[in-house]
């Protein structure tokens, strides 16, 4: 917790607003939500190298958020299709920031440190920009982030456009992943397009996150 | 399962296959069929201990199991039919699904072309996501052979094992099921008799939905009634704005374990009665809902802990610069100056004064914490936003306003008893000032303690004590030191004629403060609140002039009591009548306008009504009910109002058109055009929302 935290902040501006009997503006906390058309919640995790990386960085870029867990079947389903790293390739190739977040606790299923999430990306043949270690959770959290894989599409101005499951079928089988519309690449497109995404709000699928 | 097949002799179709963790067997009703037949089989899932599989909607992740199953000619296979699941805690989320075993029911067909004597193959190959802390896939080949048979025979093992599952199966409901909007989500209500009459064995109750809507982590508070139950549901991202349909089941959870669900198509539409009459405590609270996520915040550390404290102190002392505590504070110090020469004395009445504060912080602190014990977390932030407790304040503040101005000086109002303890001078004078500083504070800090009481809520109930009392701390410290400092005491001007002056010039910072309280009023209220209060303050005023004139015999105390009483009581009442938040806006009425909106094909609601009459404005709180503005923009109901408060020919005319002697008068134009239909003189929300669904056709 910082030393001028909200929750702190809060109290003494309650009752310094009071002394001053001004119709101050309310403070509102803001729940951990992150539905399309809300402001990103702002992050700072290390990548795999151990450097900070925040949602600062990237103003004026487009981000993807991949919430991943290498043990996890359904994250699997989209590695051993290759079409995780397609999707990585083909965004990071059109100058999109990807974001691969690993938030399970230390001890559970697809925990890494910093070498493992490396070698787990050189030998998935993954591509995105950095691996984020959230072992804590709290970028998870922040984020409401329920399932791997969950993924995020956040604008060049830190709007979230979609937030939801990776494509529309509901399953942990490769075979499906042909048939299924990707959601990701669908919504970069019509970003892309100038169009707001649709869907930008869909169920995510897979296991919990093991915060 | 060997054991099994062997009871249930050679004839039986019944199947088994292993997987990691979990056994799957194929059960029937039947040991051979006929043909046309129509009956039962069931997936048996055997989960090995502390894994789970999941329910149809398997809630914040996972899948439910799935059957594909081999093509047999002549064969029909029905899905799958869930029975009632357990909610399963997983962290922060929350999973619907099975834990031991589950028994999944499917309909099977035998055509009728089948021919008796011959062999059916059933079959398919079972899906299933089973997790504990991890998930795995699995899945099962199942396969198997049905006889047909000119006769029905009975798989005695087999239709046990179904039969003794159908009762957790969820059952249609007879009653009725409706969904209202809430601030954090929906209120579901369920009036049903089979339902009802199961409550009273029920240790367990919860909604599971079908949909997405809802954040299943949330804790439902259930109320029940004789006639159903009413459960509150939080919302979550997907849920859409305004009013929407509900879908899942209601499950009742026995203290044998046993579980009961009805199927629930919730619409929209007023709770019927008899359903929310008594809070229902869930007794395993373990296996329901981990705290709703404000309870989430982990806890403080001691640093964090120290640091939260600080601030609370600085919060407190902040709180003496408010123009309510001020005055009080500034005659007490002024009295120091009678102490000063006894430092004893001052020291005592420091730490008297001290006490006080602190015993209404802790009160305060106490209260909110009873509160959350009951399970009222968002009632909180609402209490000190409430329009009655705003009117209260201003009325309060008016009344220290007359006081500070010297009108009257010991009315029969707590205040003044305050006032009188405070005034006398001792050890105890000293403690009231200090119940005296916070209860007057209170109209000031009120309104901005939300945010702080917000912070503090989320922590364990001993932080929330020490934040509480931590805050008075600071609030009492500038006079303790004081009175700790006879030095300081002796900087302060003499007592003199200066300090009735001071005393009066701080009444108008009372009276600002009553101006801005009117306008947090207007916010909440509008008009109506605002002038309730106004009453309210010329009836005060008038009731202690009463008092301070001829309350010296009894006719008189009782006559200027129930004046100031009913100088609280009416406006307090008076401002729960009107939300601001969902006011429905009328656009004046004509018979043109009325013909243009319904050549729109819209639904019209049409108020005749005049400030003279009184019906029509007990009628507004109907009219001006949330629920009733939430069905009015939903429905794109026009809303336009007759105003007959001065002499109108057309309005007459109109009236007088319907048979209406005069107001109220409320009509109801359908969107097909025709007719009106015209309401009750006296209205309920309910009868406003019933009348305009059925113009719009939606019900």
């Amino acid at each position: 917790m910082a030393f001028f935290s909200r929750d702190r902040v809060q109290l003494v501006l309650g009752a310094a607003t009071a002394a001053a009997i001004t119709a101050g503006a309310l403070m509102v906390s803001t729940a951990n939500a992150t539905p399309p058309g809300n402001a990103a919640p702002a992050f700072t995790e290390v990548n795999t190298a151990g450097k900070p990386i925040s949602l600062a960085d990237f103003k004026g870029k487009t981000i993807i958020l991949e919430w991943t867990n290498d043990g996890c079947p359904f994250v699997q389903k989209h590695y051993n299709s290759k079409n995780m790293q397609k999707a990585q390739g083909a965004a990071t190739a059109d100058g999109v920031v990807w974001l691969s977040v690993i938030s399970s606790k230390p001890g559970s299923q697809g925990h890494a440190d910093g070498a493992r999430a490396d070698k787990l990306t050189a030998d998935r043949g993954a591509m995105p920009t950095h691996v984020l270690l959230d072992p804590d959770g709290s970028m998870g959290r922040a984020f409401g982030a329920k399932t791997t894989p969950h993924m995020y599409l956040i604008t060049a101005d830190g709007k979230v456009a979609y937030n939801g499951a990776i494509d529309s079928i509901k399953s942990n089988k490769v075979e499906d992943v042909p048939n299924a519309a990707n959601y990701v690449t669908a919504a970069l497109a019509s970003l892309k397009a100038g169009k707001a995404p649709d869907p930008a709000l869909t169920v995510p699928y897979g296991c919990d996150v093991k915060y | 399962m060997v054991a099994a097949s062997a009871l249930a002799g050679a004839a039986t179709a019944q199947v088994s296959a292993k997987s990691d963790h979990a056994e799957g067997t194929l059960v029937f009703e039947r040991s051979a069929a006929t043909p046309g037949d129509i009956f039962l089989g069931a997936l048996k899932l055997d989960l090995a201990e502390g894994w789970h599989v999941y329910w149809k909607n398997p809630g914040d992740s996972g899948l439910p199991p799935t059957a594909t199953w081999t093509p047999s000619p002549g064969v029909t296979f029905g899905d799958f039919r869930f029975p009632a699941p357990h909610a399963i805690p997983l962290a922060t989320l929350m999973n619907y699904g099975y834990e031991h075993q589950v028994v999944l029911p499917f309909q099977i067909q035998i055509a009728a072309e089948a021919e008796p004597g011959t062999d059916v193959p059933i079959g398919g190959k079972i899906e299933y996501l089973i997790c504990s802390d991890i998930c795995i896939p699995e899945d099962i080949d199942l396969a198997t052979t049905l006889r047909i048979a000119a006769a029905p025979e009975t798989d005695n093992a087999g239709s046990t094992l179904i039969v003794g599952t159908l009762p957790r199966i969820p059952v249609a409901l007879t009653g009725k099921a409706t969904v209202e909007r809430t601030a954090t989500g929906f209120r579901l209500a369920v009036a049903d008799p089979g339902l009802a009459s199961a409550i009273g064995a029920a240790k367990n109750i919860r909604f599971f939905p079908e949909g997405p809507e809802l954040s299943n982590p949330a804790r439902q508070i259930v109320k029940t009634g004789p006639e159903g139950v009413s459960i509150d549901l939080t919302a979550s991202d997907f849920a859409k704005a305004g009013d929407q349909n509900l879908n899942g089941i209601v499950v009742l959870t026995d203290a044998d374990g046993a579980a009961h669900g009805w199927e629930i198509a919730a619409t929209p539409g007023p709770a019927p009665a008899g359903v929310a009459d008594t809070e229902f405590i869930n007794a395993d609270t373990s296996g329901l809902a981990p705290p709703p996520p404000v309870a989430e915040t982990p806890p403080m550390g001691f640093a964090d802990l120290m640091l939260t404290l600080g601030f609370a102190f600085v919060g407190g002392l902040v709180l003496n610069l408010m123009p309510c505590v001020l005055p009080v504070l500034t005659i007490k110090a002024a009295g120091l100056v009678h102490t000063a020469h006894d430092p004893k004395v001052s020291r005592a009445h420091g730490i008297a004064y001290l006490s006080g504060v602190v015993l209404c912080f802790a009160a305060i602190g106490a209260i909110l914490i009873a509160l959350r014990a009951a399970g009222d977390q968002a009632g909180l932030g609402f209490q000190l936003q409430y329009p009655p407790v705003t009117a209260l304040f201003a009325l309060i503040m008016f009344a220290v306003g007359l006081n500070l101005l010297g009108v009257f000086e010991i009315g029969g109002s707590l205040m003044g008893v305050g006032g009188r303890l405070a005034d006398k001078g001792g050890t105890s004078g000293a403690f009231f000032t200090g119940l005296l500083a916070v209860f007057v504070g209170a109209p000031c800090v009120g309104p901005f303690m939300a945010p702080a009481v917000g912070v503090a809520i989320s922590q364990p109930p001993i932080v929330v004590m020490a934040v509480f009392i931590v805050i008075g701390i600071g609030l009492a410290a500038p006079f303790v030191l004081l009175s700790f400092t006879p030095a300081f005491a002796k900087i302060l001007p003499k007592p003199g004629k200066w300090m009735m002056t001071f005393r009066q010039a701080l009444a108008f910072p009372m009276f600002l403060t009553v101006l801005w309280l009117l306008w947090v009023l207007s916010g909440q209220t509008g008009a109506d609140g605002v002038i309730a209060v106004l009453a309210g303050a010329i009836a005060l005023a008038f009731g202690i002039w009463l008092a301070e004139r001829i309350g010296r015999n009894m006719l008189g105390k009782l006559v200027a009591g129930v004046v100031i009483l009913a100088a609280f009581v009416v406006p307090a009442t008076a401002t729960t009548w009107s939300k601001a938040e969902a006011q429905v806006t009328a656009n004046a009425w004509s018979p043109e306008k009325v013909a243009e909106l319904q050549a729109e094909g819209r639904v019209i609601f049409v108020d005749f009504t005049a400030r003279w009459c009184v019906t029509c404005q007990f009628n507004k709180g109907a009219i001006h009910d949330a629920s009733v503005a939430k069905t009015f923009s939903d429905l794109d109901v026009a809303f336009l109002e007759a105003d007959w408060t001065n002499k109108d020919k057309v309005i007459a005319e109109e009236l007088a058109k319907h048979g209406a002697a005069g107001v109220p008068l409320y009509l109801v134009y359908p969107a097909k055009g025709g007719e009106p239909k015209k309401l009750d003189q006296l209205l309920t929300p309910g009868m406003i929302e019933t009348a305009v669904r059925q113009a719009a056709g939606s019900l």
